[in-house]
């Protein structure tokens, strides 16, 4: 049994609820993620990578409840999340935390530093103050944080200091599982780099799972075991992460791999980017919502929605076609080394 | 040719704590047709050199030494006025992460292209409109002859960056300056716009400065990059070679910090340390505090270290001056001291 399961998970959001929209049948459903499943051995990273609007953090924000789902299950280590309760919901709470995209925000200005690190604990133990504070020390310097930054305020911390403090306050309750939701977007490459180093630390050390959200593909490449790709609200394809960046299946996949610039000059250009635009979640194309932009779409695509399909090892993707894909790129990789094989034959 | 010189160009902040030289003596050329990349991280001084080349700079600051020539005018001595008439918007033109910041809401993108065309070419209204369908058509908006009366709030993000471009390069301007034009952008709307201004440089001869962060932004579509540090532009190579020979300390650690130079679940490398209060930049070499190689008494005292030529790459650190670094082998070239010529 898997750490968490996640099955066909969905999240429908009203969004022009109120009355008169009721009463004249206008009122609209926006389907933020649909038919999500996935599951997280312990010890494990799973990426979750999309653009804007995929649905990332609405799948981050059911698991831990903030929001209810609309369909679907979420079970962690046997047991449904939404139907907790007692002190089953409070170890939940406990086990499972979240670190967000921008520290600047999730941390309250007026608290010292300590006090943030401390909440937790003062809400979920029994610690005593002298306790608490020796526990805060402990975590401060978990996080590679001086003592002294206790005592300050969070406008006087940089974003990657701010963003340790974060993930020191995730830790305060010895958590297994750690939902970070672009942990390091907002940072520069070199603060980013500290803190990654120190999520695979911690990770090392505590045995942590990590569901991973990011829209770096370089960050994900880097740091998770397996990646699931999103895309309006869901998912297309999921693998092993060398397997995923190698042989990606699915057209989406495939298009995100070209776009991402790569830091490295001379590689290839993105000619095969992705075209045109993600189209409205309140109105996703019908059949594969991909089609309007996929270069292998055909007519079944416009009409029949491609399931998930698991192929033989753990991958799995949902695309009616994802063997043009395959065979696409075996194409080209083979014409890559015709081509050099010519070149040296002309030198 | 040279289309845009900048020499020891200085950028300073009157703040309540004292001033701040957000960029120090910065010295550099751009060429006919190139896209020239300024890359450093967060708060190095690249948004403050490129809004001084129009001086678009915010109250407090002001350019306190240097020139910036282009097309054989000084822009560093020409006032706000004399810009605003021979240059901004004409021969150079600025785009910036937001597209909002450029758009009025309150007008269509049609109005608003028009009215850069007719203030700066010589054409009347009709003619400027068909020239802002075209524009329009250029940046790879669908259906422009429809779409060129809505306004700015029926685009979305990506296809308002795109219209932004439009209007920046109506008049056919020399030079754009795009600061972080991409930053925030999905990967699928950036790697369009990246092609797009690839594209357009091309076609309309003009050169681009990109400012970014992003080392995949640079590595995609800049000729040239410039790394800045502390308000200093310490290293100026062509972009494969910054890749594969980065020289100076601070490039070789940005470069190290990023994922894809190394393997799975590899530690990156960590920069120690913070980047300096720009207020009381520190003496010496300004990132010697976190510098690994530090090779002399002279990295950390006096002045910033001269710009040394290393192969085709513009560095400034003192491990190429045979003088200071014992270890170092190959020739001593200084390209420019300090304290410029004067
Ligand atoms: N509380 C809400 N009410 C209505 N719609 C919502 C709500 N939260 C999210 N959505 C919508 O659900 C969709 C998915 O949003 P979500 O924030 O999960 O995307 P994401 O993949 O995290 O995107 P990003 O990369 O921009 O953070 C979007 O269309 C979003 O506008
Ligand atoms: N109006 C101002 N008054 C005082 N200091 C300023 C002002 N604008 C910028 N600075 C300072 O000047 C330095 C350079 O800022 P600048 O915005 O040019 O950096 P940047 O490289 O563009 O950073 P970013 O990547 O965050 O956009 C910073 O230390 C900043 O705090
Ligand atoms: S000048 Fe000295 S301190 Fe500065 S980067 Fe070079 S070696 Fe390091
Ligand atoms: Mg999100
Ligand atoms: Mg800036």
């Amino acid at each position: 049994m898997a750490l968490l399961e996640v099955d066909g998970l969905s999240k429908h959001f009203v969004v022009n609820g109120g009355v008169v929209p009721r009463l004249l049948g206008t009122r609209k459903e926006l389907q933020a993620i649909r038919n999500v499943s996935f599951e997280i051995e312990a010890g494990q990273t799973l990426g979750l990578v999309g653009e804007s609007g995929a649905g990332k953090s609405t799948v981050g924000n059911v698991i831990t409840r903030i929001y209810e789902p609309t369909n679907g299950t979420v079970r962690y280590n046997g047991a449904n999340v939404h139907e907790l309760s007692g002190s089953d919901l409070q170890a939940y709470r406990q086990s499972v935390q979240m670190v967000f995209q921008d520290p600047y925000t999730s941390l309250d200005p007026r608290y010292k530093i300590g006090r943030t690190i401390a909440e937790p604990l003062k809400i979920h133990t029994d610690l005593s103050k002298a306790e608490r504070k020796e526990r805060v020390s402990e975590l401060l310097e978990t996080v590679n944080l001086e003592p002294e930054h206790r005592d300050r305020y969070p406008h006087e911390l940089s974003g990657g200091q701010l963003q340790r403090v974060s993930i020191a306050t995730a830790l305060a309750l010895d958590p297994e599982f750690i939902i970070l939701d672009e942990p390091v977007s907002a940072l520069d490459v070199s603060v980013q780099a500290r803190i990654l180093n120190l999520l695979m630390e911690l990770q090392e050390e505590y045995e942590l799972s990590y569901l991973f959200i990011s829209h770096n593909l370089g960050v994900i490449k880097h740091l998770c075991d397996h990646v699931a790709v999103m895309y309006l609200g869901e998912i297309v394809e999921q693998a092993p992460t060398g397997e995923l960046f190698e042989n990606p299946h699915h057209p989406y996949t495939e298009g995100l791999l070209n776009s991402v610039p790569q830091p490295q000059p001379g590689g290839s250009k993105s000619t095969d980017g992705l075209t045109g635009e993600i189209p409205s979640a309140l109105n996703p194309p019908a059949g594969c919502s991909f089609h309007p932009r996929c270069s292998y779409a055909t007519d079944q695509c416009s009409v029949d929605a491609p399931p998930l399909e698991t192929l033989d090892s753990e991958r799995k993707v949902a695309c009616h076609h994802w063997d043009a894909v395959v065979a696409d790129q075996a194409d080209e990789r083979s014409e890559l080394t015709h081509s050099s094989v010519q070149n040296d034959g002309t030198k | 040719m040279a289309r845009l010189s900048v020499t020891d160009l200085s950028v300073t902040y009157r703040t309540g704590d004292g001033d701040l030289t957000a960029v120090d003596r910065v010295t550099f050329d751009i060429q006919d047709n190139e896209i020239f990349g300024i890359v450093g991280e967060s708060g190095c001084g690249k948004s403050t050199l490129g809004d001084s080349f129009l001086q678009l700079l915010d109250e407090n600051g002001s350019i306190s030494g240097g020139s910036i020539v282009y097309d054989g005018m000084d822009l560093a001595a020409m006032t706000d006025r004399e810009l605003a008439d021979e240059v901004r918007g004409n021969k150079i033109s600025m785009i910036f992460q937001d597209p909002n910041a450029s758009l009025d809401p309150v007008y269509t993108v049609g109005q608003q292209l028009v009215e850069t065309i007719t203030k700066h070419l010589d054409m009347n209204k009709k003619a400027a409109r068909e020239r802002a369908i075209e524009l329009l058509d250029d940046v790879g908006i669908p259906d422009p002859e429809d779409r060129i009366d809505n306004y700015p709030h029926s685009f979305s993000g990506g296809q308002l960056q795109r219209i932004v471009i439009a209007i920046a390069l109506s008049c056919e301007p020399g030079l754009l300056i795009a600061d972080e034009p991409t930053t925030g952008l999905d990967v699928s709307i950036q790697a369009q716009i990246l092609d797009l201004l690839e594209e357009l440089a091309e076609s309309h001869e003009t050169s681009i400065v990109m400012i970014t962060h992003d080392l995949g932004v640079v590595a995609e579509i800049c000729d040239r990059v410039g790394v800045m540090y502390a308000g200093n532009m310490v290293e100026i190579a062509p972009i494969q070679q910054l890749f594969d020979a980065p020289r100076h300390p601070y490039t070789q650690a940005l470069l190290d910090s990023i994922p894809e130079r190394h393997g799975m679940k590899e530690d990156l490398t960590v920069i120690p340390g913070h980047p300096p209060d720009l207020r009381q930049p520190p003496t010496g070499c300004r990132y010697n505090p976190r510098c690994d190689q530090v090779c002399g008494m002279e990295c950390e005292t006096g002045d910033v270290p001269p710009t040394y030529d290393v192969e085709g790459t513009d560095v400034m650190c003192y491990l190429y001056d045979e003088g200071v670094n014992e270890a170092y082998e190959g020739p001593t070239n200084i390209v420019a001291e300090p304290g410029g010529d004067d």
